[in-house]
């Protein structure tokens, strides 16, 4: 089966869940302290697909989406994006179109992902209200506590860097 | 007149004799009890609150050994420099052997000091490892390996956040990190457009045997990486790196 390489980034404000997704989904990561002294962590799962064998390598960037402080330099070559906000807090989500606009300037033909984390926490009720007023819409709600849609969310855009 | 007085004195303090006897053996009978106490509960007790504080109290505690731990290792460095010192100056008393003449010689003839050439000799440098990494996403393109480390796709990953990391902080277009050193380890990193060569060396380096390495570098690189990457497979790569680096070593053993 042919194999290949993709840069993942995975971007959001701080304690979204981005690093409790990857732990989620990676199992096995290396030391948080990278997070902490370069303000990134590389990762990597291996998604096997119906052809084609996906070694995703997976960048958790620390700090806000278009924060000078983060290298622009993390951003480059990277094939897909994945943007995690907290459903639980609003402020994580209030600058999501300028958000994405920035990443687009980045990166105009990487896919990118919205995530909504933290799903445990909120009543189906909840969830569609935060749904109905996102500016831009979310490609998943999921869970990092639970499991909920982590792989789901993993393969969907392993399967989008491919195509 | 003794005698009767002895006899005197054991008949008037008979009590007191007896209280002084039972208080003797009540105080033996407490302290036996408290040694069985001590051994037998409050041992474990105190083992369980030791290894509890150690466990919740873990930075403190590296906070209270790191300075004597810093100083075991700088005493054990110490020593070891003091090994290879000791070598090097035996090896160069024996400035008249034919051996060391001809050594000179090859110092001389490979514009090294006598000291290096020794130093060579007595911790040869070895390739450990070389990576092909492409320059803006960090994807490992081809790998040689002598040990099966870390997760090299991470190292490959972890390098290039490093490099752009440094070349960001110090805003330098032109600039580029060249040699990251790690322990006894040297990282050295030949730069070209899209990708880069990252080759790990332990052992002694010299600048000849640094700048030698960065040359058979861009050899390869030109030899085998002028056309797109996207060609060519990781596998044609690593083994391309394959035959070149362990002729290198073998080369400079």
């Amino acid at each position: 089966m042919q194999q290949i390489s993709k840069k993942v980034i995975l971007v959001g404000n701080f304690g979204v869940g981005k690093t409790s997704l990857v732990r989620r989904f990676v199992h096995q990561t290396f030391s948080d302290e990278y997070l902490t002294t370069l303000g990134v962590r590389i990762d990597k799962k291996v998604v096997n697909l119906a052809n084609i064998t996906v070694n995703m390598i997976l960048w958790d960037v620390a700090g806000e989406v278009s924060q000078t402080k983060v290298p622009a330099s993390y951003y480059l070559g990277s094939h897909g994006v994945i943007y995690v906000f907290d459903l639980q807090r609003p402020s994580s989500f209030e600058n999501i179109t300028s958000d994405i606009d920035f990443i687009r300037s980045k990166l105009p033909n990487a896919p990118i992902c919205v995530i909504g984390n933290k799903k445990d926490l909120l009543s189906d009720a909840e969830l569609n209200s935060i749904q109905q007023n996102l500016s831009v819409k979310a490609s998943y709600f999921t869970s990092a506590k639970t499991g909920e849609n982590v792989e789901a969310m993993f393969e969907m855009i392993a399967k989008q860097m491919t195509e | 007149m003794d005698d009767v007085l002895k006899k005197l004195k054991e008949i008037l303090l008979e009590e007191d004799r007896k209280t002084q006897e039972k208080i003797t053996q009540k105080v033996d009978d407490l302290q036996s009890n408290i040694d069985e106490l001590r051994n037998e509960n409050l041992k474990p007790v105190i083992e369980k609150t030791v290894r509890t504080e150690l466990k919740e109290s873990k930075d403190a505690l590296i906070e209270a050994i790191y300075p004597l731990i810093g100083k075991l290792i700088r005493k054990f460095v110490q020593v070891e420099f003091e090994k290879l010192s000791e070598n090097v100056d035996k090896q160069l008393d024996r400035t008249f052997s034919v051996q060391n003449i001809k050594k000179q010689l090859i110092a001389l003839w490979e514009g090294i000091s006598h000291k290096d050439l020794i130093i060579k000799e007595l911790i040869p440098p070895v390739v450990e490892e070389v990576f092909v990494i492409d320059q803006e996403s960090g994807i490992l393109h081809g790998k040689y390996s002598h040990n099966n480390t870390i997760d090299q796709d991470v190292i490959a990953g972890m390098l290039t956040a490093i490099k752009s990391f440094i070349e960001d902080a110090f805003q330098q277009k032109t600039g580029s990190l060249d040699m990251i050193e790690y322990g006894t380890f040297k990282i050295m990193i030949q730069n070209s457009y899209k990708f880069y060569l990252t080759a790990i060396v332990s052992g002694s380096v010299n600048t000849k045997y640094k700048t030698q390495l960065l040359d058979y570098l861009e050899l390869f690189a030109e030899q085998n990486l002028t056309q797109s990457l996207d060609n060519l497979s990781e596998t044609d790569i690593s083994e391309k790196l394959k035959t070149y680096f362990d002729q290198f070593n073998a080369t400079n053993k």
